[in-house]
């Protein structure tokens, strides 16, 4: 059974990547390159302050997470040559909220409160299940699920912009927080605008889909989610070193 | 990131989201209500040029209303006689006036440079819209008579090296103030975000709704921002309606003068097309504006500068 499958996932990848499926070998790009950094993630987790190892662990689920359903979205783009959305807000619903997560954990030890992890948690699923619903389930009300996909991610960006989020690193005395709070809120300024964007750029009825090729909108989300999804625990890894350096 | 940048992103990324509901309203009813959105927010911002003024001035209050309405007058002169030369010194005052906004509180230091930079950034806003939009542009000044003058102006090359000449100058005078330590990175990266932001929506909206967008938030939210922090510079609450009572006055002398010369082209009494009237109102408010502005960014940065050494 093993031998069967082996040959028939051979087969599909020298059926199906042809050597100008950049679409296709970002797929396996991203695959590789999550699973790589959740290994990384766990093994550094040993190196870190006793504070920093839920942080580091909750890096490396992101990354597994995402590296595991790239693996089936490789599989889906080879055998059909679609995008696969179901799989991609499957990731999304699972790891967006754990980003999330990250914000508390590294505010904790300033002051932050529970209701700060509840509500982006909250804005987070807003944005997703909003998302896919549009993308899928009603796609003649598509406009409107995407207004209300947009009101989430706002609420996540004034939290770390502007919100309770920003006023607990603001009020830190620790120049590692600052920097790695700031570099945390560009991702979700810059790399997550990558979402709604693409959300836009639908095949039926997205305003931005004669703007943007949906083809082009995967390779754009398979970039952005392996730099948001690594580049998130990279920050989050830096700062941890840092402050365990200070502390011993 | 200030409010003003966050309600912009906002308001953008809603109006992304909602654009294909907008494209079920009519083109008629769009520049009117966009009109409109410009007029009530553009207009307070500048009503309250009096008190800004006369409250550093020796000079009497008769004295300044007579060269601010002779200001306009000589506005309303000029655009008549040369309407084309006119059109691109209100392009030039307000790029100059849209970069000061922008980045007169951002920059940590006074810098030769400053007001170079606040004139392509200006620039470079404004001739986004106006690259992105020049086939219908082109068309609107074809279609109303007292527009042709203007038409002159639009030429698709030209336009293409002013904008893309303002935006690699402003890009490398960003670069030079954050080299020097007058921006900080942070600003340089929201005033680089900012300005790819106001590109793309020159880019996927149309003139008039992406130029609201730009003017009511960006610029006149900001100037209303200084202008009240500057009344209000230690006040816990928000001293809403005191402020909006200084605005009032003027604002509405304004909004009846505007119903006026509305009134007066429905009626057919003044010979002049709708775009025309009311670029010349915009333009005859815009231009003394400015100088008053002028003299109060100075001011304040003066001020800062003395607290700053003391």
């Amino acid at each position: 059974m093993f031998f069967m499958n082996s040959l028939l996932f051979t087969t599909l990848l020298f059926a199906g990547l042809s050597a100008n499926d950049y679409v296709g070998f970002t797929f396996f790009i991203g695959y590789m390159a999550m699973f790589a950094a959740s290994v990384f993630f766990f093994f550094e987790r040993q190196q870190v302050e006793g504070k920093w190892k839920t942080s580091l662990l909750i890096a490396g689920l992101i990354t597994m997470i995402a590296s595991v359903h790239y693996y089936y979205m490789r599989d889906v783009w080879m055998t059909t040559g679609q995008s696969p959305t179901q799989f991609r807000y499957i990731d999304w619903i699972l790891t967006v909220p754990l980003m999330c997560v990250e914000f508390y954990l590294i505010l904790k030890a300033f002051g932050a409160k529970i209701g700060l992890l509840w509500k982006m948690i909250g804005y987070s699923l807003v944005m997703l299940v909003a998302g896919y619903l549009g993308e899928t389930a009603f796609r003649s009300s598509s406009v409107i699920w995407g207004i209300i996909s947009t009101v989430g991610y706002v609420g996540i960006l004034y939290e770390v912009w502007l919100g309770s989020a920003r006023k607990l690193a603001g009020n830190s005395d620790d120049p590692n927080l600052k920097a790695a709070f700031n570099a945390l809120s560009w991702f979700v300024l810059v790399g997550w605008a990558i979402y709604p964007i693409g959300y836009m750029a639908i095949e039926t009825d997205g305003w931005l889909r004669g703007v943007i090729d949906v083809r082009n909108m995967d390779l754009i989300y398979n970039i952005g989610d392996a730099v948001n999804k690594i580049g998130f625990g990279l920050v989050i890894y830096s700062l941890a070193i840092k402050s365990s350096a200070k502390a011993a | 990131m200030t409010k003003v940048h966050f309600s912009f992103i906002f308001i953008f990324l809603l109006l992304l989201a909602a654009y294909p509901l907008l494209g079920q309203v009519s083109d008629m009813t769009q520049a009117v209500v966009a009109m409109g959105i410009v007029l009530f927010f553009g207009v307070p911002h500048g009503a309250i040029d009096n008190i800004l003024f006369l409250e550093k001035s020796s000079m009497s209050p008769v004295r300044f209303y007579a060269y601010y309405l002779g200001a306009i007058v000589l506005n309303v002169v000029c655009w008549l006689l040369f309407p084309a030369f006119s059109l691109c010194l209100f392009l030039a005052i307000s790029s100059y006036h849209f970069g000061q906004s922008q980045f007169v509180e951002s920059l940590k230091a006074p810098w030769r440079l400053a007001n170079v930079l606040y004139f392509f950034w200006g620039m470079a806003v404004i001739l986004s819209f106006v690259y992105f939009n020049t086939a219908a542009l082109k068309e609107l000044t074809l279609s109303i008579p007292d527009l042709h003058a203007f038409e002159v102006l639009i030429n698709q090359a030209w336009i293409m090296g002013l904008f893309v000449g303002s935006i690699l100058v402003c890009l490398a005078l960003l670069l030079r103030a954050l080299a020097k330590g007058i921006l900080s990175t942070n600003a340089f990266a929201i005033e680089f975000y900012l300005l790819a932001l106001i590109c793309l929506l020159a880019y996927l909206t149309n003139f008039i709704i992406g130029f609201t967008l730009f003017f009511t938030i960006i610029h006149s939210f900001k100037v209303f921002q200084s202008e009240y922090n500057h009344f209000y510079p230690n006040s816990e609450r928000l001293q809403l309606v005191p402020f909006l009572l200084k605005l009032l006055p003027l604002s509405l002398i304004s909004f009846v003068g505007a119903g006026l010369l509305f009134g007066m082209i429905h009626l057919g009494i003044a010979p002049l097309s709708y775009p025309f009237a009311i670029l010349l109102s915009i333009s005859s408010i815009t231009l003394p504006h400015v100088f008053v502005m002028e003299r109060f960014y100075a001011n304040a940065q003066n001020i800062e500068q003395v607290s700053g050494n003391a």
